[in-house]
Order: C-alpha cells, then sequence, then structure tokens
C-alpha cells in the first residue's frame, strides 16, 4: 500500500470535492469525493471527512491506497 | 476542399418518448431530408452519432438499419460513438465527406433513448464516459465530476452559487419559448438555490435532464437557401478522467478545437453572434463560455450574471433554444440540435431570434473533456 503523505515533502491538498448525492449502481450516497492534487497530478479520493462539512481546497491530506484499489484522503 | 452547406436541419421535440431509438433517428432524418429537398438516393453516405445505444438499448450498427428504414440503398454507413459529443463528431465527418468531394450530399443523425430505463442504469452508463481505471472505479458521476469543476472554479475564481444559478434562469428563459424544449417554465435564481442537492455544490436545477430525442442535418456540396455554410467543423480531443487532467478549471479539447475553428472560418471570439454550446451543467456554461474565448477567464460568471449573454444587443447570445439545460440532454443528438438551433437563427426562423445573427458557432463536449467539437456557421449571401 502506498501512503503519499508518509513523504514528509511531499503533502497532497485537496484540489476540489464534492459529496455525490445520486450515485450510480454499486455505490452508497452519500459519496464524498476529492480531486487531490499530488505534485503535478490529480488523483480521485474517497474523502474521509463529515458530508455536511467539506474541507475547503488546499487543505492537507494523507492518502493511502493504490491506482487499482482506489485511494482514500484523510485530512491531517 | 468543396464548400459545405447545410440544406437542411431537424429535430424531434426532447423530453419523454414512447418512440424507440430507431423510430426517433429515422423521424428526425427524414424531416432533414425533406426541410432540404434532396432525394435518399442523392445521399452518399450516413453518419449516426448515439453514446448508449449499445449499451442500454442493446442496439449496435444503428447506423446501418436507419439506411434501410430511410431508403438509402447500400450507401456506406457509420455509428459514431463520442459520449455527449458524438453526433457534433457525426456532423464534422458528414462534412468531410462532402467537402473532400467523394460525395455530393451526407446525413447526419443524432440520437438517444434514454427514460425508460432506470436511472442507476443511466447514471452508471453515462459514467462510461470516465475512466474506468479510477473514476469510475471510485463511483465519481458526471454530476460528481462537474461538482469538482464547480468547486474548483469558486476556488480560483470567486464564481458564486448564484453565478451557476444565473446560467440556469438565463437558459430556463431561453428555453421557455423553443416549442421541441423539454422544459418551458422559466425558473428565479431562489428556485435554483432551493431545488436539491446532486453533487455539491450542484443542485437540481444546476442540472441538464436525461431525455429522449433526435435531431439530424443534411450536409451537401452545392450552396441551398439560405446559403448557411460550415465555415469550420473541427474536433479536438482531451482528458478521459482526473489523471490526466492538470487544470479542472478548463477544457483543453475545447480549447484546441476552437482555435482550430477559428482558423479555419479565419474568424475570431467577436465575430460571434449567436452560440449554442455544452451547458451540461450550469457550471460548464460558464467554463464553455471562457474557452471559446467569448469573455475572459475568470469573467464569465459575474458577466453572465449581468446579462451579457442573454440577448445579443450588443454582444453575443449563449444558447437562444435554452441550451441543455432547458432543451433536455438525449445525450448522443444534443450535437446536431445545437447545429439546428443555429440554422434557424441564421436563415431568420427561430423561435427566439436574434436580431441581426449572421455567424453562428456551436460546441459539443464528450465525457470530462474527453472530446469537443466547435462548429463555425456563416450565411453565403
Amino acid at each position: 500500500m502506498d501512503d503519499l503523505a508518509a513523504d514528509a515533502d511531499h503533502l497532497p491538498t485537496i484540489e476540489a470535492a464534492t459529496v455525490v448525492r445520486v450515485t450510480a449502481t454499486g455505490f452508497e450516497a452519500p459519496l464524498v469525493l476529492a480531486a487531490v492534487r499530488d505534485g503535478g497530478r490529480l488523483l480521485t479520493a474517497r474523502l474521509e471527512v463529515d458530508p455536511e462539512a467539506l474541507p475547503p481546497p488546499g487543505t492537507p491530506v494523507s492518502v493511502t491506497g493504490t491506482e487499482a484499489d482506489g485511494w482514500t484522503a484523510t485530512p491531517v | 476542399m468543396v464548400s459545405t452547406y447545410l440544406a437542411g436541419t431537424a429535430m424531434t421535440p426532447f423530453g419523454r418518448s414512447d418512440a424507440s431509438l430507431l423510430d426517433l433517428a429515422v423521424t428526425a432524418g427524414k424531416d432533414a431530408l425533406l426541410e432540404s429537398g434532396i432525394e435518399p438516393s442523392e445521399i452518399g453516405c450516413l453518419y449516426v452519432g448515439t453514446f448508449l445505444g449499445q449499451s442500454l438499448e442493446r442496439q449496435g450498427v444503428l447506423a446501418s438499419l436507419v439506411a434501410r428504414e430511410l431508403g438509402l440503398g447500400n450507401v456506406p454507413t457509420t455509428t459514431v460513438e463520442g459520449a455527449c459529443a458524438s453526433a457534433g463528431i457525426a456532423l464534422r465527418h458528414a462534412a468531410m465527406a462532402v467537402g473532400s468531394g467523394s460525395t455530393g450530399a451526407a446525413l447526419c443523425i443524432g440520437a438517444e433513448k434514454l427514460t425508460s430505463h432506470p436511472l442507476d442504469e443511466v447514471t452508471a452508463g453515462l459514467g462510461e464516459a470516465l475512466d474506468r481505471e479510477t473514476d469510475q472505479r471510485a463511483g465519481l458521476t458526471f454530476a460528481g465530476f462537474f461538482g469538482l469543476v464547480a468547486a474548483a472554479h469558486a476556488a480560483r475564481f470567486g464564481t458564486t452559487r448564484r453565478d451557476m444559478a444565473a446560467v440556469s434562469v438565463k437558459n430556463r428563459e431561453h428555453g421557455a419559448s423553443n416549442p421541441v424544449a423539454m422544459f418551458r417554465r422559466p425558473v428565479g435564481q431562489d428556485d435554483v438555490l432551493a431545488s436539491r442537492l446532486i453533487a455539491d455544490p450542484l443542485r437540481l436545477l444546476d442540472c441538464s435532464p436525461i431525455a429522449d430525442g433526435a435531431a439530424a442535418a443534411v450536409v451537401t456540396g452545392d450552396r441551398p437557401d439560405g446559403g448557411v455554410r460550415i465555415a469550420a467543423c473541427e474536433q479536438a480531443s482531451g482528458a478521459v478522467g482526473l489523471r490526466h487532467i492538470e487544470d479542472l478549471t478548463t477544457f483543453p479539447a475545447t480549447t484546441s478545437a476552437a482555435g482550430a475553428a477559428y482558423a479555419r472560418a479565419d474568424l475570431g471570439p467577436r465575430d460571434i453572434d449567436v452560440v449554442e454550446l455544452h451547458d451540461c451543467f450550469s457550471i460548464a456554461e460558464i467554463v464553455d463560455t471562457e474557452d471559446l474565448g467569448l469573455l475572459p477567464r475568470g469573467e464569465a460568471a459575474a458577466a453572465i450574471s449581468d446579462g451579457v449573454t442573454l440577448d445579443g444587443t450588443p454582444g453575443v447570445v449563449v444558447n437562444p433554444s435554452g441550451g441543455l439545460l432547458s432543451r433536455g440532454h438525449p445525450v448522443g443528438a444534443t450535437g446536431l440540435a445545437q447545429i439546428h438551433e443555429l440554422r434557424l437563427q441564421l436563415t431568420g426562423a427561430a423561435t427566439r431570434q436574434h436580431p441581426s445573427a449572421e455567424v453562428g458557432l456551436a460546441h459539443n463536449l464528450g465525457g470530462c473533456g474527453a472530446t469537443a467539437t466547435v462548429t463555425i456557421l456563416t450565411v453565403d449571401r
């Protein structure tokens, strides 16, 4: 498992976040997702926050997971 | 290249329909042929755009079926899939076929049948235009993607919820006079802001509705009555998933296609009188307006709120048909419905007529910027 926040010089941040309230088959709503800026690239990550309190852009996050299994972001 | 013209266009009403996907496509094709005065035997090739014709309707080779129903004989047929830009791409191929001189007339149709399917199946089907390896797997939807775009645009440029609502209010006002629009009831800012959240910060009235419908165009090399010429019909590709995106506040496929279209037509954004652009969500119209160069980057939201794109006096009018937000969005048909509206505008036949339209621009966006077409229409007097 990758942990992108484990690198002290490398702290991903939330570029934008949304709460998907009407989901497609197999996903439970509400689904909190974020575009996370990790260096020069964006990741699609499940965001572990209260759906009614979305963190603002620029919030640093810890990101765990893999591209194959999906990323999970947690504000730090 | 041979000059190419729109000899005829047509569309079915957009909304809920009991007609089949095939019947919708055939109806639009027949009506466009009638409008053009071109006989089916004169059509040299057919392009049919549809996105979910296979996934939801389980119908492949739709173009060949349509050709038989229209009596086109054994002409070459191609079914085109480019997500929401399927019809724009179908038009581009028809224009290239005529422009190359390989045929004197081509027919293109866009068609989609969505409302008879459960919403979660349609949502999942639309999601097929997102990156399967990452975004689909995470549960991202198109509303979710444009929710991210809205959040990023707000963070960078200060775009407000009221700015986004103003787009919906404008397009619902426009659509109120469009007899084939799905929604013809105007809404106010408070209605938009009170509608239920779909994907923060986007609410129900920020989202274009899925619909059934079809639209078609006959492209010829000979100048028809009205003289509506295809001055440019360009296409570009871009990101399929978030991992390919550098900046959530712009779609490079749009900027590339627009740049190529302006160059080919030898025109610029200031020459455009009337625009039909891809307002799949209210925030999309703000981004598209900037990507097309119609308004400076970061300034479109406030300008639209101020009514700059409302009626074209002076300046440009955007989505006089009501756009996707009001006309409805039968995905694979939308690009040619835009063309139909512009042809009406340029021949003085639109229900919400621009006072002096000479140049029109259509913008059709597929996926989260995976593909885009930009078409510029002028009038040869």
